[in-house]
């Protein structure tokens, strides 16, 4: 298993993917919007009519392609094959529940599902992750995106204490 | 001047199909390799033991804005074309709080 890369070293390469995304395409990174229109197709396949009254996600069914059908999702697809290359190729590829060294599977899948509820929400609340409002808006020195990422920073802070088994 | 090729959000060529599956190859090529697929660097910001994942995303900023300002100056790139998200501030807040408390819990 390989070292990570430099973190620095990683920021400059993600730093210059960033800016040549814009370049080339006029748009950035993103990350929650292939989540959000994921679950909004496959919540489509079981209860369809739900979904296009949906105030939300009625809009990715107006047009006439599915929601996969949009740059981001396409992007997510490269995402996960790139991240899928990177762990074969560094040999960190393996079927495991990653977690802190205190707590047990069970309680840990239970953990990372409510964390993901919560970012899930807070993404489309956002309109961004990390990645939409993170990299994008803070590198385009949008004052919603710093105030954002501030405030994610501010909120990991002040819920750590209370989880704190779960990681130390 | 501009974005070499502008795309409207609706991927509608091979082209743009195979620059978006592109540019998320790199995307999520260089997270992996930086550690930002790894929980433990995640909730590691939050205790202070690895800071792996402010250090990376800030020099990617950082480094993205110096980069785009450049360009723009000596007239490659024009910003105002480019994608900026909408400012709402107060949900911001909120949403900002919310993603923190579910990345300190979830792990990513």
């Amino acid at each position: 298993m390989k070292d990570y890369w430099q973190p620095y070293l990683g920021g400059i390469a993600l730093g210059f993917l960033l800016f040549f995304t814009f370049l080339v395409c006029g748009k950035g990174l993103g990350g929650s919007s292939f989540m959000a229109r994921l679950a909004a197709y496959f919540t489509h396949l079981v209860a369809p009519s739900h979904v296009e009254n949906s105030a939300y996600f009625g809009r990715y069914f107006a047009g006439l392609h599915t929601p996969l059908h949009y740059w981001l999702v396409y992007l997510g697809y490269g995402t996960f094959l790139g991240g899928l290359a990177s762990a074969f190729v560094n040999g960190r590829f393996r079927i495991a529940v990653d977690k802190g060294p205190g707590i047990r599977g069970r309680n840990r899948i239970f953990a990372a599902f409510t964390g993901g509820v919560l970012v899930g929400f807070a993404s489309r609340l956002g309109l961004g992750c990390t990645s939409g409002q993170g990299l994008v808006g803070a590198s385009m020195l949008s004052v919603g995106s710093w105030v954002f990422l501030f405030s994610v920073f501010f909120g990991g802070y002040a819920v750590a204490y209370f989880v704190r088994e779960e990681w130390l | 001047m501009g974005p070499v090729i502008k795309l409207a959000g609706m991927v509608n060529t091979p082209v743009d199909f195979f620059l978006a599956v592109c540019f998320g190859f790199f995307f999520g090529f260089i997270l992996e390799s930086s550690g930002l697929a790894n929980c433990r660097k995640i909730a590691g910001v939050f205790y202070l033991y690895d800071v792996t994942v402010v250090k990376v995303m800030f020099t990617a900023i950082v480094t993205a804005m110096l980069l785009l300002y450049a360009t723009s100056a000596l007239g490659i790139l024009d910003l105002s074309l480019l994608y900026v998200p909408d400012t709402y501030l107060y949900s911001y807040i909120l949403a900002g709080f919310v993603l923190g408390t579910g990345m300190v819990i979830g792990g990513y």
